[in-house]
């Protein structure tokens, strides 16, 4: 259903985890969409950001199912690498950031 | 007694007491009356429904003795099962329609004369229903005047005490709801034997579309070959209109998404496209802007009919863009920025919103400083809320003097009020710019 998500470093076992613990809205609309989740997953990769993209569909699948444009904008009011770290680090934390 | 056994045995209370009747009575032709009154009152093409023996059966107990009426019943409703069962183009005259609203009054007025206190009996059994349905089923409990009333009528003595069992035990049970996973993703995977031959309606919309038979998944197939050709023919014909105003969407769904086209032939309706587009006009204009994104990233919005596949959010988006509206949200930016705010579960932010206004927020304030977690998680914030009261946090002050909300949209709240106390002593939990400060901190040091 949403298998080409692997091509932008989603392994195996982070697909499985994300079909069992993200909402089914949310699997549905990745299913739906695919030609704009595509770009947004090609910019995470262009941020260097790959293993932390299955965090953020699982914690927050709003910075997934959203245009990559605004997206950018949104990503652009902060620090890029703060915004990296919270991705691989602590990702609930990004609403305090803003995002 | 803990909350969820009293709300039970209120629940068997009035059903002891309001409801006094015998369903076997409201049976004619194996039809329950009162659920035909209240189809046709829906929607009146449910006519079709209606027998000749129940026609007489109304005419015989009201004693009504009209030729011309029972003539003009029998024809409409042959005409309406037409319309249902055949496809035929139906538009009923008007002496038709005047005519079962005629019945509409004398089945009304049959029902009240023979079993007084019917209508409100039958509300009541639909609420009881939908509360039985939430407790034991894991679903919401939004119906608080209603349950009120059954425990204050189960025993009024206790009430004030039952109350706040009962609302201790809701309060739990829905935030238990709001947090499970629904994990019955769909299967795609569907084998024929030979594909399924569409009709040439159906194979005319793909050319158009430019879309090849022979690449179409199989699932999508076979909802095609299901799919009523007539229909989907007069959806595509709104769709590929030139203006967005007249439903004309094609042109602006991304050129390389077939799947979103498809999709909405087989799964939304006119009615559904013309009623999201008509809610994005602004003074006669419609927002192109947003309907792209809508088209581009939610477009499981125009679902309206159930389905194997995908799940049907058109009345989400209507109830959400209602709240929106009514509390003048600026609902093109915050589309754009969280377009999951429009599809989340419609019940769960109304239910998540009472809730946060009834410990003194403003709703508007709330959704323009929260929409992300009320988008993703709106029981956070409810959590959250309880954590703050659970340290005797001035909730008032905290929603009305705080110009940042971000207390109650972190994950570990109750760790965090115990860094404040640590640090500032319990008094500080009474400013609300020093506990915002200290959260900055937490941050820093928990990075």
């Amino acid at each position: 259903m949403i298998e080409y998500i692997k091509e932008y470093g989603i392994t195996s076992l982070d697909y499985e985890n994300i079909m069992k613990n993200a909402r089914v809205d949310v699997i549905e609309c990745m299913a739906l969409s695919e030609p704009s989740i595509r770009e947004v997953l090609e910019y995470y990769n262009e941020l260097d950001i790959t293993e932390g993209i299955a965090k953020i569909i699982i914690s927050r699948p709003d910075l997934i199912i959203i245009s990559k444009n605004n997206l950018k904008d949104l990503i652009s009011k902060v620090d890029i690498n703060e915004f990296i770290d919270k991705v691989e680090n602590k990702i609930e934390d990004l609403v305090v950031l803003g995002i | 007694m803990e909350g969820k056994e009293i709300l039970k045995n209120s629940i068997q209370n009035v059903k002891k007491t309001r409801i006094n009747y015998s369903q076997k009575d409201l049976i004619v032709d194996e039809v329950n009356l009162y659920e035909l009154l209240t189809t046709i009152v829906d929607n009146a093409d449910n006519f079709a429904y209606v027998s000749t023996k129940i026609i007489d059966y109304l005419f015989s107990e009201q004693g009504i003795d009209d030729d011309e009426y029972f003539r003009d019943l029998v024809q409409a409703r042959d005409l309406l099962l037409g319309k249902m069962e055949y496809n035929l183009k139906v538009d009923l005259k008007s002496k038709y329609t005047k005519q079962i609203e005629r019945f509409e009054h004398d089945l009304c007025d049959f029902l009240d004369r023979n079993y007084p206190g019917i209508i409100e009996s039958e509300t009541t059994k639909y609420k009881l229903r939908i509360l039985e349905d939430a407790v034991n089923y894991n679903k919401l409990i939004v119906d608080f005047e209603f349950v009120e009333s059954i425990v204050s009528e189960y025993d009024d003595n206790e009430y004030d005490n039952n109350m706040l069992e009962v609302m201790s035990y809701i309060n739990s049970h829905n935030l238990e709801v709001m947090k499970v996973k629904r994990i019955n993703a769909p299967k795609f995977d569907i084998d024929f034997v030979k594909k399924p031959k569409l009709d040439d309606s159906v194979m005319e919309i793909l050319d158009k579309l430019g879309i090849d038979y022979n690449e179409l998944p199989n699932y999508i197939l076979s909802e095609l070959k299901k799919a009523n050709p007539k229909k989907l023919y007069d959806t595509f014909c709104l769709m590929k209109k030139n203006k967005a105003e007249d439903g004309g969407i094609l042109h602006l769904i991304p050129k390389n998404n077939q799947l979103t086209k498809l999709v909405i032939l087989l799964y939304s309706s006119d009615n559904a496209i013309m009623n999201i587009v008509d809610s994005l006009k602004v003074n006669g204009v419609i927002n192109v802007g947003i309907l792209k994104i809508l088209l581009a990233v939610i477009p499981n919005v125009f679902i309206e009919k159930n389905n194997e596949y995908f799940k049907p959010k058109l009345d989400d988006f209507k109830n959400n863009m209602k709240i929106l509206k009514d509390n003048e949200i600026n609902y093109p930016a915050l589309i754009n920025k969280s377009p999951m705010f429009m599809i989340m579960d419609s019940t769960i932010l109304e239910y998540t919103l009472n809730y946060l206004k009834k410990e003194g927020a403003s709703l508007k304030k709330i959704i323009n400083k929260c929409y992300k977690v009320l988008a993703v998680d709106p029981s956070l914030l409810i959590e959250n809320v309880n954590v703050l009261k659970k340290f005797n946090v001035d909730l008032n002050k905290f929603f009305n003097e705080n110009g940042n909300y971000s207390l109650i949209k972190v994950k570990d709240l109750n760790e965090i009020i115990n860094y404040i106390i640590k640090n500032n002593g319990e008094e500080s939990l009474n400013d609300i710019d020093l506990m915002n400060a200290t959260l900055k901190e937490y941050l820093k040091e928990n990075k």
